[in-house]
């Protein structure tokens, strides 16, 4: 098989714990492993809560945060070495959509100035009037037109056109791999609809890959094609995403999509969730299994013991947790 | 459709503070740019005039000297055209070299951290505790100073630590931007990032510290001079105040002595504060409100 575009090797990411620093460091990220290959493009899930490590993976992919343990290999070579041609190519490649759509225009610039910054590093057109070809082509993808929005500056878009606007921004670069990060999160329902179908389309059409950063499974459920569940910065369940949603193993993935709401009026809130307070949780941090203080199913060995991810299924479908030990489903 | 100009002569850099503050400050630079073509500046030295002369609107006032003249026959409207810009030039080159150096310190110590910025953090905090003027005088009384250059030199030993922990303060913000993070997604690097994208943002409040560091600087030097321990050969502002106290003008009722170089310094730090706030306003687009 061919090297993959992305590889995630054993990644750690731990804050605090310096040398004065008296509290126990905060593992963020737990020896995260993931392969994401350039073709066929896929949408890869990354689903967790707040505080799953979800965006300290991101920003570690993105080149934004040194790992403490392991590598992120860019078509086999590690990111946090490459020389200066060597980033820029994988900055090219490697493109990203972010949650906010109001922080990441600079309030000084006109809009244009998204695109120009791109065009000076990433060479793809040799006269402007190329360039903006290219960048009318970008924003009508997104149902947009330059003369509208181009000359304007950031705080006179509404939040729906700026998300678009970095939709197109990373659709021009031509990437291999998008880091979405919450990509929908802050807009309404019907932008929220036609993003995920922009993307859709770029995975079809471009060949583009998604890694799409989300809380949200019922949008995962919708575009994703292999998911990743998070919990407290190690891997609960990961597989294809159907089998995910519609057959979950790890006692907090179930759960987890228990909880998501069902758009009916008549349906009663019948499961009763208990969850104990956060400090509860954060004491079984390095020993045993993360989920043990909040889990129904726990057991004695899973307070000293953290589960190794066990198949539980076809397809790559596996779940960290002792009651698959013995590779019986239930 | 709404156009939009993309000239250089925008309607925003129009702003009613920024107007009104520059054309004071150009006020008082024209005092020392024209009023030489117009004036005998020799008539500034001692003796070149009649003493004592009160100014032209006064009872025996007199053409030949319409602000009048002072104890050692020095013309004031002379003084003043000598003296405006001798001013202006320390607080100029004393807060662009404390800028010059704060920018360099302030992005070193943001954009690297680590040690870089434990050092230059501890030597400016440490800086900004010494009670300058204490020092100042203490140096001014021991460097024979020939012209406003030198001091404006010393006066600079105390204007970078404010504009280095301003623009430290500002990197340390702005490099978790989401436009900072897409500059550097668009390949930009470190010092495309400081300069295009940072350094716009920081406009604001490296304006209001520049002109800040001039009205600092000008006070600083005026108190010198108000001390006796600037230049005694050129006039300046704070030497004509130090000269009126030395020979009682206040109390001689010599009004049109103390008088002048005192508006004069009030103009000055009145303009460099309305031009911060406009500066404010055209950086920061949000601050304008709806009219865009």
């Amino acid at each position: 098989m061919a090297t993959p575009i992305l590889q995630i090797k054993n990644a750690t990411k731990t804050f605090g714990g310096g040398f004065l620093d008296s509290a126990p460091p905060l593992v963020a990220l737990d020896r995260f492993n993931l392969e994401i290959h350039e073709s066929p493009a896929r949408i890869t899930t990354i689903a967790g809560e707040s505080g799953s490590g979800k965006t300290t993976l991101a920003n570690a992919i993105l080149g934004f945060m040194p790992l403490t343990e392991g590598h992120i290999l860019y078509k086999g070579q590690d990111i946090g070495q490459m020389d200066r041609r060597g980033r820029l190519a994988y900055r090219k490649e490697v493109q990203a959509i972010f949650q906010d759509p109001y922080e990441v225009y600079n309030p000084f610039f006109r809009v244009q100035h998204i695109f120009d910054m791109a065009m000076r590093h990433f060479p793809m057109a040799r006269t402007k009037k190329e360039a903006r070809a290219l960048i009318e082509d970008a924003l009508k993808l997104v149902g947009l037109r330059g003369d509208e929005i181009l000359e304007k500056h950031p705080h006179q878009l509404s939040g729906g056109q700026r998300q678009r606007v970095m939709v197109a921004r990373a659709y021009m670069l031509q990437p291999r791999l998008i880091v979405a990060d919450e990509p929908v999160s802050a807009v309404d329902a019907s932008l929220r609809a036609m993003i995920l179908d922009i993307m859709l389309r770029l995975r079809d059409e471009h060949g583009i890959s998604f890694l799409y950063i989300t809380h949200d499974l019922s949008t995962a459920y919708q575009i994703g094609d292999e998911m990743v569940i998070l919990f407290q910065g190690v891997v609960a369940e990961r597989g294809h995403t159907v089998d995910i949603i519609e057959h979950p193993k790890h006692p907090y993935v179930q759960e987890l999509i228990a909880s998501i709401p069902a758009p009916n009026p008549k349906h009663k809130w019948d499961t009763d969730i208990k969850l104990p307070p956060e400090d509860a949780t954060r004491l079984q941090r390095v020993y045993g299994c993360r989920f043990y203080a909040r889990c129904p199913m726990r057991m004695d060995r899973c307070k000293t013991e953290p589960p190794p991810l066990y198949s539980v299924g076809d397809n790559g479908h596996e779940a960290s947790c002792f009651l698959y030990e013995a590779g019986t489903p239930r | 459709m709404v156009r939009r100009s993309v000239s250089r002569y925008n309607p925003e850099w129009l702003n009613k503070k920024l107007v009104i503050g520059g054309s004071m400050i150009l006020v008082v630079v024209l005092i020392g740019l024209v009023g030489p073509l117009f004036w005998n500046t020799d008539l500034a030295y001692v003796g070149s005039s009649p003493r004592s002369l009160p100014p032209i609107w006064a009872l025996k006032g007199n053409i030949a000297h319409p602000l009048g003249t002072e104890n050692m026959g020095r013309d004031m409207l002379a003084q003043l055209i000598v003296g405006t810009p001798s001013s202006l030039k320390v607080g100029l080159i004393a807060a662009s070299i404390g800028l010059g150096v704060g920018l360099v310190l302030g992005s070193l110590a943001g954009y690297m951290g680590g040690k870089v910025d434990n050092i230059i953090r501890t030597l400016a905090d440490s800086a900004t505790t010494i009670p300058s003027l204490a020092v100042l005088v203490v140096i001014a009384a021991h460097v024979r100073m020939q012209d406003t250059t030198v001091m404006a030199l010393i006066l600079a030993l105390f204007a970078w630590p404010h504009p280095t922990r301003i623009v430290r303060a500002q990197v340390l913000t702005l490099r978790e931007r989401g436009y900072v993070r897409m500059a550097i997604l668009s390949g930009a690097n470190a010092f495309e990032v400081m300069f295009i994208e940072m350094l716009p943002n920081m406009l604001p409040w490296l304006a209001a510290s520049y002109t800040g560091g001039i009205s600092g600087a000008i006070l600083g030097a005026t108190g010198l001079e108000v001390l006796g321990l600037g230049p005694a050969r050129v006039p300046s502002l704070g030497l004509i105040i130090n000269q009126a106290t030395g020979a009682s003008a206040l109390m001689r009722g010599l009004y049109w002595w103390w008088m002048p170089p005192i508006l004069i310094l009030m103009i000055i730090f009145t303009g460099f504060f309305l031009i911060t706030m406009g500066l404010d306003e055209i950086a920061n687009p949000r601050l304008r409100g709806v009219k865009a």
